[in-house]
């Protein structure tokens, strides 16, 4: 019975310690372009759950951003592989659908960042999911080229 | 088993280390909760962060005014010696947002003495606010003793008001993320229309124009807490504003874009394009209405 117990303790605490402190932390200040170049705009931790069962899509997080014309912004995508071991495809749209993703399924390339030169001023929607619907942990940022080329 | 043991008890003992700092952390925000404004409907909180999300960072203003060509006017910023009179919620929140975009903008055009009063003032600020812990002061002091260190000057104030917000929303202080955006926000367009005055250019004109697309927005934010005396006034005052801007006109140009790789990264030329009009009256309407506002936000004797 006593040692019933002592399994019983040493499996609740490491599922604890698993879950509690073996969990994503915050990858924001790693996701951050060359501040020599680049302004940092906005920083997000993603943070997904795992996908439930294969039909579904994988989770996503979904964050809306004005851009302006004549900038030129940078999305970079940063992902914890202690966590997750699959890449992160983060995409940006507008009202009218898909401006451009990370992922290009032609070349199947994952793209550790991507440019947007904004020629048209509005709400964009920057999106974050991890491929095969994995338990998600990384980081997103948006930052500005300093110089308009 | 006895290592088992040993160790079950090392591990319980490392958790329970955590509760006395969870502890602390609920009586804060249960002491926080009472002090906090409910929104006056149910409103979902994602759509409400999405609406603060969406507002752009101050600093975006900041560098197109200073690519303008427009001098440094330190006289334009809300004045630091300020800080200490905001004494309630209301002025302390919405003035954290007015000296972040101050911030920014001193940032951006590298000053780095007033950079260091005016990250005193925020902190002063954030800390009557509870939300000090993410400056720090320290880092930033040293850094500023070396002129090439702007940019993580810069870095490490935008990462502040960063978490700060990830940590009010956490809070569910939503009323105090409301107003700290809207204050930032009023500041940057207060900014950016009296360099205007001086210094117009297409480009700047264009981009206060372009305020109008998150101006419905915003004010069904603030309609949530217009129960609220102080929150009435702005939504009032926003809504001069609202009138003020629909002289402007945005029409879209569609076109495709171009993608090509650049060193491995992706670049997205967009050739769509936005125009905004504006004519001189309305620019001058949209002018003295922010500077309206701008003063009622910065008093101390609200």
């Amino acid at each position: 019975m006593f040692k019933t117990y002592h399994k019983i303790l040493f499996f609740i605490a490491c599922l604890i310690t698993i879950d509690g402190h073996g969990q994503c932390s915050s990858m924001k200040a790693k996701c951050v372009p060359d501040v020599s170049k680049y302004t940092l705009l906005k920083a997000y931790d993603i943070q997904l759950p795992k996908r439930k069962n294969r039909k579904m899509r994988p989770p996503t997080k979904r964050y809306s951003v004005m851009l302006s014309k004549g900038t030129r912004y940078r999305v970079t995508g940063c992902v914890n592989r202690s966590v997750s071991f699959k890449p992160m495809v983060f995409s940006l749209y507008d009202n009218f659908g898909l401006v451009t993703t990370s992922y290009n399924q032609n070349s199947n390339k994952h793209y550790p960042a991507f440019e947007f030169i904004c020629n048209k001023s509005g709400i964009y929607y920057l999106t974050f999911y991890f491929v095969d619907g994995i338990i998600g942990c990384g980081a997103g940022s948006l930052a500005m080229r300093k110089t308009i080329k | 088993m006895k290592i088992q043991f040993y160790i079950s008890v090392i591990l319980v003992f490392l958790l329970s280390c955590g509760p006395s700092e969870d502890a602390k952390y609920f009586r804060n925000l249960l002491e926080i909760k009472e002090n906090t404004l409910k929104p006056s409907v149910d409103f979902p909180r994602e759509k409400l962060y999405e609406i603060i999300e969406q507002i752009p960072s101050p600093l975006e203003v900041s560098n197109l005014i200073k690519e303008s060509g427009a001098n440094y006017n330190e006289y334009m910023l809300n004045d630091v010696g300020y800080a200490d009179d905001y004494n309630n919620k209301y002025t302390q929140a919405v003035n954290l947002g007015v000296y972040g975009t101050d911030l920014g903008y001193i940032n951006i055009y590298s000053k780095y003495a007033a950079s260091m009063l005016y990250m005193s003032s925020v902190q002063d600020l954030a800390s009557q606010l509870r939300i000090g812990q993410f400056f720090d002061f320290s880092t930033i002091s040293r850094l500023a003793a070396n002129s090439e260190n702007i940019d993580s000057i810069l870095y490490i104030s935008t990462a502040g008001f960063d978490n700060m917000s990830s940590y009010l929303r956490k809070q569910e202080r939503d009323d105090v993320s409301v107003l700290m955006i809207v204050g930032g926000w009023i500041e940057a367009i207060y900014i950016i229309t009296q360099v205007t005055r001086r210094y117009p250019t297409p480009k700047l004109i264009e981009r206060i124009g372009e305020q109008k697309i998150l101006l419905d927005d915003l004010l069904l934010i603030i309609s949530l807490y217009q129960h609220d005396n102080y929150f009435n006034r702005i939504f009032n005052d926003l809504n001069i504003l609202q009138s003020n801007f629909e002289n402007v006109e945005i029409e879209y140009v569609v076109g495709e874009r171009e993608m090509i790789e650049v060193d491995g990264i992706l670049v997205v030329q967009d050739k769509n394009e936005s125009i905004v009009r504006l004519d001189d009256k309305t620019l001058n309407n949209i002018t003295q209405t922010i500077q309206q506002i701008r003063t009622f936000l910065v008093e101390t004797d609200v």
